[in-house]
């Protein structure tokens, strides 16, 4: 089975920063996979590689065994929700839909309108007038209706308050429950992972810390650190802490 | 990808139409009787520079009593001057540098299309809507001053300065009519698109779309367009007597000019000078004779036949219209394509922040 993200050595710089360095990974396919680290970290960064909108400037990063964002096959097996949910503010409800028919060959329209409907947006309105999280939800029905066979969400619920964040990720449950997609969904809330998440990468100081199933990484760092009680949030902490150590002893 | 550059473009191409057509109304309403004057002043059938110079000048006093025409004329100008500048500000621009600012970009290009396809298909989209647009001005004003073009184009000068019926071969006008615009529009377009790309943001690509494509339509007339083809040349003899008139003779001090009228219909003069006979130029001082007070005009007028003077003009005629045209539109359309190539390059490792 390819992986669904393996990435050798892979690093980008900009302005002679690194906001990603030697990250080396490989993510199997069918988990829900979240991607903690505080702001900064690189996990934008790492999402944009993975969906091809940034070139790498060192390593390799392959997606489904293919070169993020090479090709149109390459781009429709992707979905993305970028970091706050870009859509056209002149645009209905309705054009983004269309916008998405008319660009993604594997384009579910029905499941498309049915989402919408089921949100209750109304499909003549301009995108521009959605709250937060209506604008959320779209961009997660275009990144959805492709039928991608990753999907990539980046900070996907950030600017939500508390209710709309809950619910829109009840929803994200939802629709990969519905079809055989992997999924990568970063965030700075520990909470928010563990509502849908199997698996874990850790990310600090622009380096991977920690990567794997989340049910093995809990169970390891309760073995290692004799707390059986240990939770998700703990050992999210214990990795961060330990990747700011690093950092500061680096400098 | 094609009804999304159509949805995202939609406002401003029907913008542009209603800007057409109503420019289109009021120069058409105004044509038909611009055509009647210049029949009527007995232009159409007229040979020989007497003839001609004759109805040039009914037909110049005509257009000049009612002033919604020079207004309009001039109008037509600054018209083509100025859409190839509204093309690549607000067209070009936003293109790439509105789609970087609003970040959708991102949800542009994660769709399966690819970026450069993305690019290609409204780079010639809007490409086409700037050739559209551009055509459509330039053919509205050139039918309009079609008459004044011609009758400009026609033997017998010889009027005074500022009398004279302005030639669309002269580098402000020659701008403005045929193909140039069609070929400044697309320019500035591919520009605007390039600024868009380099400066990522809106404003600032504006700005520079402005003061770029000013400077283009500024140095090209200037510096540019006389030497696409080497001029013509005619020399003349300057013979000043009082009994043939038509050479100017003009003592100020130091300085002394001796020149006649040129008169080269339809063409474009880029330069008269006067030289002596030994080719170099010659502006004075004139003849000792010539200041002194005790000396006939005639004795001043022999000193200075004696100089041997003659005129020499550098002009491209009247037939070469067309290829300027040609090659200017040319030039543009090079320019435009190797801007497009560059943002084709740049957009696909184009950075996000």
């Amino acid at each position: 089975m390819t992986a669904v993200i393996e990435a050798h050595g892979l690093g980008k710089q900009y302005r002679g920063r690194w906001a990603l360095a030697d990250c080396t990974l490989s993510i199997p396919a069918g988990y829900v996979v979240g991607l903690v680290g505080p702001n900064g970290a690189g996990k934008s960064t790492l999402l944009n590689l993975v969906t091809g909108l940034l070139r790498p400037t060192v390593g390799s990063v392959e997606v489904l065994g293919g070169r993020p964002g090479a090709s149109p096959t390459q781009l429709a097996r992707v979905g993305f929700v970028a970091q706050d949910a870009p859509i056209y503010a002149a645009l209905s409800v309705d054009d983004h839909l269309r916008l998405g028919a008319r660009t993604n060959p594997g384009w579910d329209a029905p499941y498309a309108q049915r989402r919408i409907a089921k949100l209750g947006l109304d499909p003549k309105s301009r995108a521009g007038r959605l709250s937060g999280g209506q604008r959320a939800q779209l961009a997660l029905t275009l990144a959805v209706a492709k039928r991608p066979e990753l999907l990539v969400l980046d900070e996907p619920a950030a600017s939500l308050d508390p209710l709309a964040r809950r619910e829109f990720l009840d929803d994200l449950a939802d629709a990969v429950g519905e079809r055989a997609m992997s999924v990568v969904l970063s965030s700075h809330l520990v909470g928010d992972l563990s509502r849908v998440c199997d698996y874990l990468v850790v990310l600090s100081a622009a380096r991977v810390q920690a990567a794997g199933e989340i049910e093995e990484l809990v169970a390891d760092h309760r073995a290692v650190t004799g707390v059986p009680e240990a939770d998700l949030e703990d050992l999210v902490l214990a990795h961060l802490s330990r990747g700011r150590n690093e950092q500061e002893a680096a400098a | 990808m094609i009804w999304l550059t159509w949805r995202q473009f939609r406002a401003q191409a029907l913008a542009a139409l209603g800007a057409i057509a109503a420019l289109a109304l009021l120069f058409a309403l105004t044509g038909a009787h611009l055509g009647h004057l210049y029949d009527s002043s007995g232009l159409s059938g007229c040979s020989g520079a007497e003839a001609c110079s004759t109805a040039k000048s009914t037909f110049f006093t005509d257009l000049k009593a009612n002033s919604l025409y020079p207004v309009l004329y001039f109008a037509g100008v600054v018209l083509l001057y100025l859409a190839p500048a509204v093309i690549g500000i607000f067209w070009g621009a936003p293109l790439v540098a509105r789609e970087v600012e609003a970040g959708t970009f991102r949800l542009a290009w994660s769709q399966s299309v690819t970026r450069s396809r993305w690019l290609v298909v409204k780079l010639g989209l809007l490409g086409l809507g700037a050739v559209a647009t551009a055509g459509l001005l330039s053919l509205t004003v050139t039918w309009w001053a079609g008459p004044i073009d011609r009758a400009a184009a026609l033997p017998g000068g010889g009027q005074s300065l500022g009398e004279a019926l302005p030639n669309h071969f002269m580098p402000l006008i020659f701008g403005a009519r045929d193909l140039v615009p069609i070929g400044c529009a697309v320019f500035a377009f591919a520009l605007g698109v390039t600024a868009g790309v380099l400066a990522r943001r809106l404003l600032p690509a504006m700005a520079v779309t402005l003061l770029v494509l000013a400077a283009v339509q500024v140095a090209l007339p200037m510096a540019m367009r006389a030497h696409y083809l080497a001029p013509e040349r005619t020399t003349t003899a300057l013979t000043v007597s009082p009994n043939t008139p038509g050479v100017n003779l003009r003592i100020d001090g130091g300085n002394t000019q001796v020149n006649k009228p040129v008169d080269i219909p339809g063409a474009w003069v880029t330069s008269v000078r006067t030289v002596d006979a030994a080719g170099r130029p010659w502006n004075g001082p004139a003849p000792q004779i010539c200041l002194s007070q005790s000396s006939t005009p005639e004795q001043c007028l022999g000193a200075i036949n004696q100089l041997h003077l003659s005129q020499v003009v550098d002009y491209q005629p009247a037939d070469r219209y067309w290829t300027l045209q040609g090659i200017e539109t040319a030039l543009y359309l090079v320019g435009a394509a190797a801007l497009g190539g560059f943002c084709a390059w740049r957009v696909r490792s184009l950075r996000l922040n």
